[in-house]
């Protein structure tokens, strides 16, 4: 059942990809990207990894999707026509679809033995006292990185 | 069913169709939306590999390369929009300083 | 034993003459150059006497003086060798050649080059020297050379003249045919015998097989036929009379054609080991000395008729070797040297004397001489007494030498002995008709006496008179050379020398009949038989099977420079050179500046990498 679960989401996530390749615009591969991110989210979610796949959905779908649409939606005018002329209709009635299908049958199969995979408390603990025991020097890596980038855009935007 | 066959051939495809995006289109969003792609479909596996073993440490990698994708996307979409910004196209038949 | 030391006078003066005369009077005084040279010649050819006189005495020398290269068990050294056969023909080679560069100093005194004539020339003489003493055959072909270089600078001396620069091209690449042939025979008896010293591989002759030893037999037969002169590879003989006189008298009549007879002399123990190849030897040398003597009858221009003579006398010296009469062989080739020399000289005064009416040619014909004997008395009877000995007139020299020969050929046969009175009758001819027709009656054809002639100087009458003298007188060391070669002194047999005297007498009266009771004779039959001229011309068309030899390996070599090299090889050559430019061009496209490429590029060989890596474990 998991399994079945799974394969929807990949298989949305596969179908949207290649939407993605072949959209005229880059505003629609854009939104395709932000569909197989919310895929990927929700596969994270149905193995058992709930946190994670809470963060992809918050971070990647809700930030990093974000991030790329304003990029677009921020090129100069002569430019945006050639790249945001708007999605075909078809497409973001999919867009609507596909979740609202997903959904329905989460919530048809939640409720059943294997509907999804168990949460997994214990791996995430353990994973949340690597991050910050043994690997704590690398998150703290990362976290500067993000706060560098940060600051170089902020800092190179101060000059322009 | 194997779910873990099926996982990796999508993470296969998705990972190709990322890969295609850098070598096929022009444009430089469009690169950075090809590495997105990329990056979720090595996410993807790995954590399906974690879960399967039950490894801790594959879910920690996973969320620092979240994280650190999110740093790259920062910086790389504001270089475009930089670039943007400056008249110039964002396209890479006119990025041509590598070549020889 | 240690060595004496004129031995090292012998090697010593040569070689300080040359290096004083090159780097000091070369450069600073060209006209004294003769001098340090002259010096040598006299030094050496005191020590050359002094040494002979020692080795008839008993004494024999043979070491190893310098070891220049060792490889294994093979050595490459610098020896001497000092025993009969090397110090009787030593002797006779130091003597002449002194005479002949003091008649040198004469004779091309005005020339331009004097001074590069004399280094050349004293070249020669310590390469001659060097070939001599050698103790193994790896130094004699390295002197063998040495002559062969100074053979080719001297003989185109005046390079000038294409007619000379053929000649000495032609003289050089036919010696270096025969060198084939001795390099070869060196490779063999070092794989055979393992050594190339004389001693040491005539001691290992039994070792070697029969076929063997008449291959290298045959080869070194072979190099000897190019440098004395024997049929097929004379060709070069008459041609070399290009040279100034001094250089044909010295080198291609008394020493330096020689050292053909002189190696198959020293070989005798391998030659007479190997039956078959003395009978080649004495064949070829058969061929060439009638077919020479024949041909020498015919020629005009007084130094080729000299030229076919010592070709002819040289076939002589083979057919003894052949017979295996070591002693008339080395004696005739010591007695050739006397009076060859003196007829050179002689032909070189008429030359000298002839000098104005010859307009700038470097040699005369019998058309310019005719009745000379008046105005060059002097000339006239040394060239009569070199007449003499040549023909074999007791009591001359030539007459012991020829006689032992004789001899050595009626004892292998009587056929044999015939042919061999046959050339002594051609001998005689060819040289009492040069006599006549050069210093007696003036015939209407002869410019002669119109030419005034006049003697030459004291410089190069003297030399003249001393070959006349040993021309004469050498005879008496027909026993000595005998002794010093291991030989009890002959003994000769009344009827051979009769008959001896007989063929000499009947050449002369047929000479005497042909110019001058017929005085126009010579011409007559050139008017009457062109076509005899002609087939005489190219010594009966070897010349032109020569020619026609060289000429094709040259057609084919042009041909394939022409075809092969520069129509197909050259646009390979260069194609590399294109093909690794556009590969590189191709190569490039993988750096043009797109992104994308770049990025395509980084999977394709992460792909590879991955499959190999996969392949590999």
């Amino acid at each position: 059942m998991i399994a079945v679960a799974i394969a929807v989401c990949g298989g949305f996530a596969v179908l949207f990809a290649l939407l993605a390749f072949f959209q005229r615009t880059l505003y629609g591969s854009a939104f395709c990207l932000l569909v197989v991110l919310l895929q990927v989210a929700a596969s994270f979610y149905l193995m058992g990894a709930r946190l994670l796949g809470c963060i992809q959905a918050l971070v990647y779908a809700g930030a990093i999707a974000v991030l790329v649409v304003m990029a677009v939606m921020a090129s100069p005018p002569r430019v945006k026509e050639l790249w945001s002329g708007g999605i075909p209709k078809w497409l973001a009635w999919l867009a609507i679809l596909v979740p609202a299908l997903e959904l329905a049958g989460f919530a048809r199969f939640a409720g059943s033995a294997d509907g999804a995979a168990a949460a997994l408390p214990l791996l995430e603990k353990q994973m949340a006292l690597l991050l910050f025991g043994r690997w704590a020097l690398l998150t703290e890596v990362v976290g500067l990185l993000i706060l560098l980038a940060a600051l170089s855009v902020v800092r190179e935007d101060a000059h322009g | 069913m194997d779910s873990g066959l099926l996982v990796w051939g999508v993470s296969g495809v998705l990972f190709l169709v990322g890969g295609a995006f850098l070598v096929l289109r022009r444009q430089l969003i469009a690169m950075i939306i090809g590495v997105e792609l990329m990056i979720n479909a090595a996410n993807l596996a790995l954590v399906h590999a974690a879960v399967r073993r039950g490894d801790a440490e594959g879910l920690a990698a996973a969320l620092l390369i979240i994280a650190a994708a999110a740093a790259e996307a920062v910086v790389g979409l504001w270089l475009v929009l930089r670039r943007l910004r400056d008249g110039e196209t964002a396209e890479t038949d006119s990025l041509r300083e590598l070549s020889g | 034993m240690s060595a004496p030391w004129p031995i090292w006078v012998l090697f010593g003066a040569p070689v300080a003459a040359l290096l004083v005369g090159y780097f000091y009077c070369h450069q600073r005084c060209p006209e004294r150059t003769h001098w340090p040279i002259l010096a040598s010649c006299a030094a050496t050819a005191l020590a050359a006497l002094w040494l002979a006189f020692q080795v008839y005495e008993g004494a024999g020398w043979d070491f190893i003086v310098y070891r220049w290269a060792a490889i294994g068990g093979f050595t490459v050294d610098f020896g001497v060798r000092l025993d009969g056969l090397s110090a009787s023909v030593l002797a006779m080679v130091c003597v002449v050649s002194g005479l002949i560069h003091i008649y040198a100093v004469g004779y091309m005194e005005g020339e331009p080059g004097t001074s590069r004539f004399f280094l050349y020339f004293h070249l020669f003489f310590l390469s001659m020297l060097g070939l001599l003493v050698s103790n193994n055959y790896l130094q004699t072909y390295v002197f063998w050379e040495g002559v062969g270089l100074a053979s080719f600078l001297l003989i185109g001396f005046w390079y000038p003249k294409e007619s000379a620069r053929r000649a000495s091209w032609k003289a050089f690449l036919t010696n270096r045919v025969g060198d084939i042939g001795f390099i070869l025979a060196i490779f063999l008896l070092l794989r055979e015998a393992g050594s190339v010293r004389f001693e040491e591989v005539f001691a290992r002759l039994g070792n070697i097989t029969p076929g063997m030893r008449m291959t290298i037999g045959l080869l070194l037969f072979w190099g000897a036929a190019a440098k004395s002169a024997q049929f097929p590879l004379h060709v070069w003989l008459p041609d070399a009379m290009e040279g100034p006189t001094p250089v044909s008298a010295l080198m291609h009549a008394a020493t330096m054609v020689t050292a053909g007879v002189f190696l198959m002399a020293r070989s005798m123990p391998l030659l007479e080991s190997a039956p078959p190849v003395l009978a080649v030897i004495t064949v070829a040398g058969l061929i060439t000395a009638i077919g020479a003597a024949i041909v020498s009858v015919s020629k005009r221009d007084l130094k080729r008729i000299l030229a076919y003579s010592t070709v002819s006398q040289l076939g002589l010296m083979m057919v003894a070797i052949g017979t295996g009469n070591l002693v008339g062989a080395v004696f005739h080739l010591i007695t050739h040297g006397f009076f060859k020399a003196l007829l050179f000289l002689c032909a070189g005064s008429v030359i000298h004397g002839l000098h104005s009416s010859l307009h700038g040619a470097v040699s005369a014909g019998v058309d310019d001489a005719g009745g000379l004997g008046r105005d060059l008395p002097y000339t006239g009877g040394a060239f009569l007494v070199g007449a003499l000995a040549l023909s074999g007139v007791p009591p001359l020299a030539g007459f012991f030498s020829k006689d032992l020969i004789l001899e050595g050929a009626l004892e292998s046969g009587h056929g044999l002995a015939a042919l061999t009175f046959l050339i002594a009758l051609g001998s005689s001819l060819y040289i009492f008709r040069m006599l006549l027709l050069t210093f007696f009656g003036a015939r209407a054809q002869q410019r002669g006496p119109k030419a005034h002639a006049h003697e030459p100087g004291l410089l190069m009458r003297v030399p003249v008179l001393i070959l006349a003298v040993l021309s004469a007188s050498a005879g008496v060391f027909g026993g000595t050379v005998a002794r010093m070669l291991g030989f009890q002194p002959p003994h000769f047999v009344l009827g051979v020398a009769v008959s001896g005297t007989l063929v000499a007498a009947a050449g002369f009266g047929v000479a005497y009949f042909l110019t001058m009771s017929r005085p126009s004779f010579d011409w007559e039959w050139r008017a009457r038989f062109p076509w005899l001229e002609r087939w005489l011309e190219c010594d009966f068309g070897w010349q032109k099977a020569t020619d026609a030899i060289a000429g094709g390996g040259a057609a084919l070599a042009h041909f394939v420079a022409g075809a092969w090299e520069s129509r197909r090889w050259d646009p390979f050559t260069e194609s590399l050179a294109t093909g690794c430019v556009q590969l590189g061009e191709g190569l490039s496209a993988v750096c043009r500046g797109r992104l994308n490429e770049y990025v395509w590029w980084m999977f394709v060989g992460a792909a590879a990498l991955a499959f190999t890596v996969l392949l590999c474990f």
